[in-house]
């Protein structure tokens, strides 16, 4: 999972997966705005085949962040 | 000039007098909002380039009828540097004189002479760093523009994009035509309201329940919900809508990375905008709702205040106290 879903930030953000790593801030560091967080959102859902719920969103501020919410939200705990 | 079609740029001989920007009007005061942006890159003479950006909004709520017209020019050399860069004279913000464009030059200037095109998406990481969104997103567009055709081994290319928001008796109907590199991509977004929208305290719209059958020309339709119950909720559905559209045009003109120029991220804002206005009553205000709306987006909770609300920066203070020191 963890691979799938730094090859979606990287593109979101046009940088290569390898310059990504858990403490990298989305906005601060990539320059993503809340429309690329909620891009970001949407492609992890198609990929992953779940539903984040947007009260969520303020939540992710950095990758380590996206990850967790995918998990919760994989594992039923959102 | 009305605007309802977009221009053929090849046949403009001089696209940096940016004429065809500034002399674009909408009339028709059903057309709520009317956006007009685009990005030119070519050649000049002795391996020097171009880069002309420009964003033209046309507001019609009720009472508030405003043209926001902005357009900059840079010129670069043949390794991307950029060794000038102007605003056309004609620039109006949305907060009028205020929107001091002789200030955001100077200090545009003063970070991106010398630099790269490419560097000015790291230079302004948010449209704080720049006091101004419009700018902000001008300039951002440019930088992503310009990767793009750096990447696809051109020296020239041109995108522009038009977007109308109109109301009908259910709801709204929100066209986009994006033209970009000879090919073109055509949204139509039809949307009709289930419930009447819910405003908050400060106006700005905190319920919405509607559907929404988008049209495209090259794919199949499809129907969204939207549904929220509060004003992030709100954003939130917006921006997921949109970044779908986007999603679907970065696929249909073979686009990845980080693509700035599109309408669709300010579509959002100009939607939540539009679904303020819808829910207000009556017409006593309505102006000046919108103008505490605008207020709210630019300078509200926490965010760096936009130029033209800057009070440390604000042309009548500089005129005021012109001299004294």
């Amino acid at each position: 999972m963890r691979e799938k879903v730094l090859a979606l930030l990287a593109e979101s953000a046009g940088v290569t997966a390898d310059e990504l790593n858990d403490d990298t801030r989305l906005v601060a560091d990539l320059g993503l705005t809340s429309f690329d967080l909620s891009d970001i959102v949407v492609a992890a859902e198609d990929e992953f085949g779940i539903a984040i719920p947007d009260s969520r969103f303020p939540e992710i501020q950095t990758v380590a962040d996206v990850l967790r919410v995918i998990e919760e939200v994989q594992d039923g705990d959102s | 000039m009305e605007i309802h079609d977009l221009p053929v740029l090849a046949d403009i001989s001089d696209p940096d007098s940016l004429d065809f920007v500034f002399d674009a009007h909408v009339r028709d005061r059903d057309v709520l909002i009317t956006r007009y942006r685009g990005t030119i890159i070519r050649p000049l003479k002795e391996g020097r380039y171009q880069l002309i950006g420009w964003q033209k909004s046309i507001y019609h709520f009720g009472g508030l009828n405003r043209e926001v017209p902005i357009g900059a020019v840079i010129t670069a050399d043949g390794e991307g540097i950029i060794r000038d860069f102007r605003f056309d004279g004609r620039c109006e913000g949305s907060q009028g004189k205020n929107c001091d464009f002789s200030i955001l030059h100077e200090r545009i200037s003063e970070k991106l002479i010398g630099k790269t095109i490419s560097d000015i998406e790291r230079i302004y990481i948010t449209a704080g760093d720049v006091q101004c969104l419009h700018v902000f997103e001008i300039l951002c567009s440019i930088a992503s523009f310009y990767g793009l055709l750096k990447n696809r081994g051109l020296e020239e290319g041109q995108e522009q994009e038009l977007a109308t928001i109109i109301p009908t008796e259910s709801g709204l109907i929100c066209r986009d035509r994006h033209e970009l590199l000879g090919g073109f991509n055509e949204t139509e977004m039809l949307l009709t309201h289930c419930e009447p929208h819910r405003l908050n305290e400060r106006n700005l719209c905190s319920y919405v329940n509607c559907d929404v059958h988008v049209r495209r020309h090259n794919e199949g339709n499809v129907t969204e919900s939207l549904y929220a119950e509060n004003f992030e909720g709100v954003y939130a559905q917006l921006n997921r809508l949109f970044s779908k559209c986007l999603r679907q045009e970065k696929r249909y003109f073979g686009l990845s990375g980080k693509v700035r120029y599109s309408m669709y991220p300010s579509l959002a804002g100009l939607f939540l905008l539009t679904f303020s206005h819808e829910g207000m009553e009556g017409s006593v205000d309505r102006a000046l709702k919108i103008e505490k709306i605008l207020h709210f987006i630019q300078a509200g909770e926490g965010r760096t205040p936009c130029l033209g609300f800057d009070g440390d920066l604000g042309i009548a203070k500089k005129i005021l106290f012109a001299g004294n020191n």
